[in-house]
């Protein structure tokens, strides 16, 4: 039975604590609220929405035989670019409400005492992430009267206009943390304010053409659009409304928009609480599943969203042109992530044998480089099956809808053995990355450059297949040059080898569909180098060191 | 407080080597030191802000390195360098303090109004932080370090940077921390400071432990005798051939018809000095005997190996 009043007082007692009764959201909002500069971006923002409404409205306005004509939907094209204006506009202002939050404690040397007292490194970075987030609402907010304006002129709905609110205060949330994820991260606030504004505008302009792309292939008036059409807030005027068809079910796109940014904000803000200077967090596993199960979760939206769905019932080719995207997407991303939770201070203990200590399954959900292999390798099996799961269902759901013949076993064999062999080699190539960043953090003394080693490692490996191609390219093949036998380090040579064939390429010393274990060979080899080298470099070099 | 073994190391440079202190309940314990003797170090260990390389630091036998949220209630740190949210009023400042270390807020008030008058910031309560000078901004520091009543203040350098007004209202300050019966561990160079200030002292130079006692423990080890001084009013040139000659006395020098000399003989029998003058017929204005600070203790027990 479950108590729910003791679960009842509990969340009280967390939203008390860390919300309603949090000094650091107090002490920022009074800093923020008490400078002019708060209400010229209040005015500003506002004052800029309303004379963007103000020229689209007249540009509406159509004069015909002397009488003034006025379209049904002018509030939906008006509130349309109301919606753009305030994406862009929270774009530019967002990340500059928290990219310095953290780093500006450092920077005036108050951290110290913020460290020393009774606040955890979770209610800082919420503190910090919330008093931005309430200013950034309270701007959302200020322009309420405007949409309301768009409402009366009709052609949009009241309820619209709250899901389009919804979505601006997702993006607002997303923004926010990650202004506060690079404050934790940096150390100058204008490193952080670089890369806050850096990865908004990607995501921003990402998100964009996505959107774009999605609106402008399925026609004039669609009714389902791509799963991930509705990410920017620029198109919600149109996305709210509409709905997205994953492996036959049909999902509001609004919802996946709003869960994705609360989730990947979530996610950030637990990556925050980790690195507040002084205070030790240990959120490894509530981390490393957030990850596990956002990875999975993209992979299984993206997948099985009916316009990719379509495309693989109709031709099997595409299937083979999927795998191969996808997995060297995962791929990458994997060895990225692999990178920071590989790197940090290595505590392998003097009597302690490497392989005891770097393949303990116990610390593959804790804060230790040690627990990266095992994690790297669950990771990389959690991403390979959701895709092979999500391509057999896509495949499945939309058997009775177009030929079975696509449909067949054959296509759903080769999906299982493919996947299977390359499930390996995603697993082995980003353990050795994991090994990698072990090496590298028993040899550098700072984290950062730990992290320089193994990315480096890591587009040396991506990259190297760039130099036989650009030999190929100019036309000057060696067919069964040994140069080219070095395509066996190369993480992608397994899955063009089991995909798409090797068709015009030279001659390998093996077979190339059995790229997947000659691969994997060589990165088991990789690893158990940079493991037995490990214990060796940390008694020499020290490795990397706490401060 | 409990410090055994402290090692920590930069690098090739040892900041602190092999120290071992106590610092008992009630106790101002001066912690001296020229510049770069590891006194801030062996400071940020015990506020839990560094990790030794070895050895333990213990604050109400709780380890500062295996459990330092535990610690942190329970002490008070003022850095030497610190920084202060500038843009808040004084009574923000000390409330958000006051809210981190988890006060109910109706205790707040009460609390920010005592530590005010403490510190002696009453009249400022509504001013803002950066329109206080450097001595007030000290001050309020050492206000917020007691917001949260802690057992232990680790205080590095709290007069560091002032004017010698503000000097001295911080050192009112301390001793009036004293009488509420406050444990303190407080670091300096400058050794007046601390003199009539703290009962114990510690002596650490290039990140080792030189001498730590009671102040006037350590004053008399290192005096190794008495130094008297004798005033004599004519016959300066005869009283010091006379003195010379008596065998209890050394180093006999006069200046400026003072004469001081250090006395190696029964400690309780020095008034025999006087008596042999007065006999002889020395006219004798002055017989005292000459106090040492803690400057000389200083001077006499570190090497200025660091400074």
């Amino acid at each position: 039975m479950i108590n729910t009043a003791a679960i009842r007082t509990r969340v009280c007692e967390v939203v008390r604590d860390s919300i309603l009764d949090n000094p650091v959201i107090a002490r920022e909002l009074r800093t923020r609220m008490r400078e002019w500069k708060a209400f010229a971006i209040f005015g500003g923002y506002v004052l800029l929405a309303a004379v963007v409404l103000l020229f689209h409205y007249g540009a509406e306005i159509s004069r015909s035989s002397g009488h003034i004509v006025i379209s049904r939907s002018v509030g939906l094209e008006v509130f349309r670019s109301l919606a753009w204006v305030q994406a862009v506009l929270l774009t530019f202002v967002l990340p500059s409400l928290t990219f310095s939050s953290l780093t500006q404690e450092l920077e005036r040397r108050t951290i110290e005492m913020l460290a020393l007292t009774r606040l955890t490194a979770g209610k800082i970075v919420l503190g910090k992430q919330l008093a931005g987030l309430l200013f950034a609402l309270i701007l959302v907010i200020c322009t309420l009267p405007l949409a309301s304006l768009c409402v009366m002129l009709g052609g949009i709905s009241p309820w619209e206009v709250g899901l389009c609110y919804i979505l601006l205060a997702a993006w607002c949330y997303l923004l926010t943390s990650m202004g506060v994820f690079w404050s934790s991260l940096c150390t100058r606030t204008v490193a952080s304010s670089l890369l806050a504004y850096g990865t908004a505008a990607t995501y921003f302009f990402m998100t964009m053409s996505m959107g774009a792309t999605a609106t402008f292939a399925a026609g004039p008036s669609p009714s389902k659009v791509y799963v991930l059409a509705g990410l920017n807030p620029g198109f919600a005027p149109d996305m709210c409304t509409m709905n997205t068809q994953v492996y036959g079910i049909d999902i509001p796109v609004w919802l996946v928009a709003v869960g994705l940014h609360i989730w990947a904000g979530a996610l950030m803000l637990l990556v925050s609480s980790t690195h507040v200077k002084y205070k030790f967090a240990e959120r490894a596993l509530p981390i490393r599943l957030m990850l596990i199960g956002l990875t999975a979760t993209m992979t299984w939206l993206v997948i099985g969203d009916s316009t990719v769905t379509t495309s693989m019932a109709q031709n099997p080719e595409y299937v083979r042109g999927l795998i191969v995207i996808a997995v060297g997407v995962l791929l990458g991303l994997i060895c990225l992530g692999t990178t920071a939770v590989a790197t940090g201070v290595p505590q392998l203990q003097p009597s302690q044998s490497i392989w005891s200590y770097a393949l303990s399954a116990r610390k593959a959900f804790r804060t230790d480089i040690a627990g990266a292999i095992v994690f790297a390798t669950i990771w990389s099996a959690v991403a390979c099956g959701t895709l092979g799961i999500s391509l057999i269902w896509a495949l499945k759901s939309s058997f009775g809808s177009v030929t079975a013949a696509t449909a067949s076993p054959s296509i759903i064999g080769f999906i299982v053995s493919t996947l299977s062999r390359l499930c390996i080699d995603v697993c082995v190539i980003s353990a050795a990355v994991a090994a990698v960043g072990v090496l590298s953090s028993c040899c550098a003394k700072l984290r950062k450059n730990a992290a320089g080693i193994v990315l480096l490692f890591t587009i040396l490996a991506f990259s190297g297949y760039m130099i036989p191609l650009a030999y190929y390219v100019n036309g000057v093949t060696k067919t069964n040059g040994p140069l080219w036998q070095l395509a066996a380090f190369w993480p992608v040579t397994p899955i063009l080898g089991l995909t798409v064939g090797w068709q015009d390429m030279p001659e390998l010393w093996w077979q190339p569909e059995d790229s997947w274990m000659v691969t994997a060979a060589a990165y088991l080899v990789i690893a158990a180098v940079a493991l037995w080298l490990s214990p060796k470099a940390l008694a020499r070099y020290g490795g990397v060191i706490e401060e | 407080m409990a410090i055994e073994g402290l090692t920590k190391r930069f690098g090739k440079l040892t900041a602190v080597d092999n120290l071992s202190l106590h610092v008992e309940p009630g106790d101002i314990m001066g912690f001296i030191g020229p510049n770069g003797a590891g006194k801030t170090t062996t400071i940020r260990i015990a506020a839990t802000l560094l990790k030794p390389d070895s050895g333990r630091v213990c604050i109400e036998d709780i380890d500062v390195v295996k459990d330092p949220e535990a610690v942190r209630p329970l002490i008070g740190f003022m850095p030497d360098f610190f920084g202060l949210y500038e843009d808040v009023l004084v009574w923000e400042y000390l409330d958000f303090f006051a809210s981190a270390y988890h006060i109910p807020p109706h205790k707040r008030r009460r609390l920010i109004d005592d530590v005010l008058e403490l510190t002696d910031l009453t009249t400022k309560r509504d001013s803002l932080v950066s329109e206080l000078s450097r001595g007030m901004q000290q001050r309020l520091c050492l206000a917020k370090t007691l917001v949260h009543d802690p057992k232990l203040l680790l205080l590095d350098e709290p007069a560091s940077g002032l004017d010698p007004r503000a000097r001295i209202e911080i050192k009112e300050l301390l001793k009036e921390l004293r009488r509420m019966g406050k444990t303190i561990l407080i670091s300096s160079h400058i050794l007046p400071e601390l003199a009539d200030l703290c009962n114990k002292i510690t002596i650490i130079e290039q990140g080792r432990l030189v001498v730590s006692g009671d102040v006037e423990t350590i004053m008399n080890q290192c005096r190794g005798g008495k130094v008297l001084s004798i005033g004599i009013i004519d016959r300066h040139e005869e009283a010091l051939a006379f003195l010379e000659k008596l065998g209890t006395l050394c180093d006999v020098k006069c200046t400026d018809g003072l004469i001081t000399a250090k006395y190696v003989g029964d400690p309780d029998e020095d008034y025999m000095v006087l008596t042999a003058l007065t006999t002889n017929g020395f006219k004798v204005r002055s017989f005292t005997e000459q106090p040492l600070d803690l400057e000389d203790v200083f001077m006499k027990v570190t090497r200025g190996a660091v400074a």
